[in-house]
């Protein structure tokens, strides 16, 4: 490590240094820009995909306001809601969809939950997550797993068999069968609130 | 060095997983399914292909002093971009990859090579040394990946589709081997199946390696 070899003076190293970050600065942000609008879009589709799938009958999705109990809860256990959103067919509202990121393994799970009006669970999907592959990452990619949830009472009363409910828990993998019960059951709790 | 005894290095004499033991982390984080394990490959070679060409072309540029942190640096925008890049033209791609894209930053196989190849070569042998280092590890992984999905969920190829939609004559739940899949040894796709997993290969290798010394 001779540092005459390449002139190593300090400020050498400081505008080297600095010259290299900058460089990667500017491709960061330029690669930000080209895929930023990308991501978000990819995002928004995925969100529709998953609702549509959920709730076949639906022509279409209006954004709901809830309230920051639900958007943004004191009760840190309580997993926040990031959207909600009717599902109207002729006019009407037949169900509701809720985008809800309880705690799984590996950080947030993004969930969206569809509740009916008539009080059951319509079905629910994991659009992001990110769960150990093989194992929680399941809940996401096992389809036969989540569909247990479809027509289950929308109380809020759920809970995985090792907790003495009625939801059989991912092998392996009760955390993040925990986590998308918690946001099956938040959910259901915001959408009874809407009345 | 020739292309073939590049290549013999990076996949066997001198294979980053068995040899060198280093990138053992993710080696033992992203083999629970053979696909799992060819994607972290593909990730891992193309950032070290582009890594080592980058810091082999500034190499003389790069004060020793700094050298780590420059390395980290172009590493760690490589891994960024490629990540940004696959989120928004292979959603799909990225979401079976999750986690694992990002943390490429702190594989040590890349800054390894970066530290011990492309600082010290010329920009052509430093990309072919990538590529060759690249697929020692994703044979690793396969290797690993195979037997652990084999033994632990009883199917071979499980999630391919997903990763790469145009392979979609294979079934996403992957192929089911028959008296395996029904009553499979989970704990072989745990963590602590990694280890063992990783154990009985290096094993075997030793096996091997001395019975040729010994000839």
């Amino acid at each position: 490590m001779d540092s005459s070899k390449k002139g190593g003076g300090i400020l050498m190293l400081v505008v080297v240094l600095g010259l290299i970050t900058f460089v990667c600065a500017l491709l960061l942000g330029f690669t930000n820009g080209v895929t930023k609008d990308k991501i978000e879009q990819n995002g928004i589709e995925t969100r529709n995909e998953a609702m549509s799938a959920i709730i076949a009958d639906a022509e279409s999705f209006t954004d709901v306001e809830v309230g920051e109990e639900w958007t943004a809860p004191a009760d840190k256990n309580q997993p926040a809601i990031s959207g909600v959103y009717a599902a109207e067919a002729g006019g009407e509202t037949i169900a509701y969809c809720v985008e809800v990121k309880p705690k799984g393994f590996g950080g947030e799970l993004t969930l969206i939950v569809g509740v009916n009006t008539d009080g059951t669970i319509a079905g629910a999907q994991v659009t992001a997550h990110g769960e150990t592959p093989g194992l929680g990452a399941k809940a996401q990619s096992d389809k036969n797993w989540i569909t247990q949830f479809a027509g289950q009472p929308a109380d809020g009363s759920l809970a995985v068999s090792k907790d003495g409910g009625t939801i059989n828990a991912i092998t392996g993998s009760t955390i993040t069968s925990r986590a998308v019960t918690l946001g099956v059951n938040t959910a259901a709790n915001c959408v009874a609130s809407l009345g | 060095m020739k292309f073939s005894e590049q290549l013999k290095a990076g996949v066997i004499l001198d294979n980053p997983i068995f040899m060198q033991t280093i990138g053992l982390c993710p080696a033992l984080a992203t083999t629970t399914s053979l696909s799992n394990a060819i994607g972290m490959g593909v990730a891992a070679t193309v950032v070290l292909i582009c890594s080592n060409v980058v810091i082999s072309a500034l190499r003389k540029f790069i004060p020793d002093k700094i050298r780590i942190a420059c390395f980290i640096t172009i590493i760690a925008t490589f891994v960024t971009m490629i990540d940004l890049a696959l989120q928004a033209f292979v959603p799909s791609l990225a979401a079976s990859l999750g986690l694992f894209l990002p943390l490429i930053v702190v594989n040590c196989i890349i800054l390894g090579r970066a530290e011990a190849y492309a600082s010290k070569n010329k920009v052509l042998p430093s990309a072919l040394d990538g590529v060759c280092m690249g697929l020692g590890f994703g044979f690793a992984l396969v290797l690993m990946g195979f037997f652990r999905e084999l033994l632990g969920a009883g199917t071979v190829l499980s999630g391919l589709s997903t990763l790469l939609p145009f392979l979609s004559f294979i079934p996403a739940e992957g192929f089911a081997i028959p008296g395996l899949s029904a009553n499979p040894a989970v704990m072989m796709i745990l963590p602590a199946g990694g280890f063992l997993m990783m154990g009985f290969i290096f094993a075997v290798i030793q096996k091997v390696m001395a019975g040729k010394e010994d000839k």
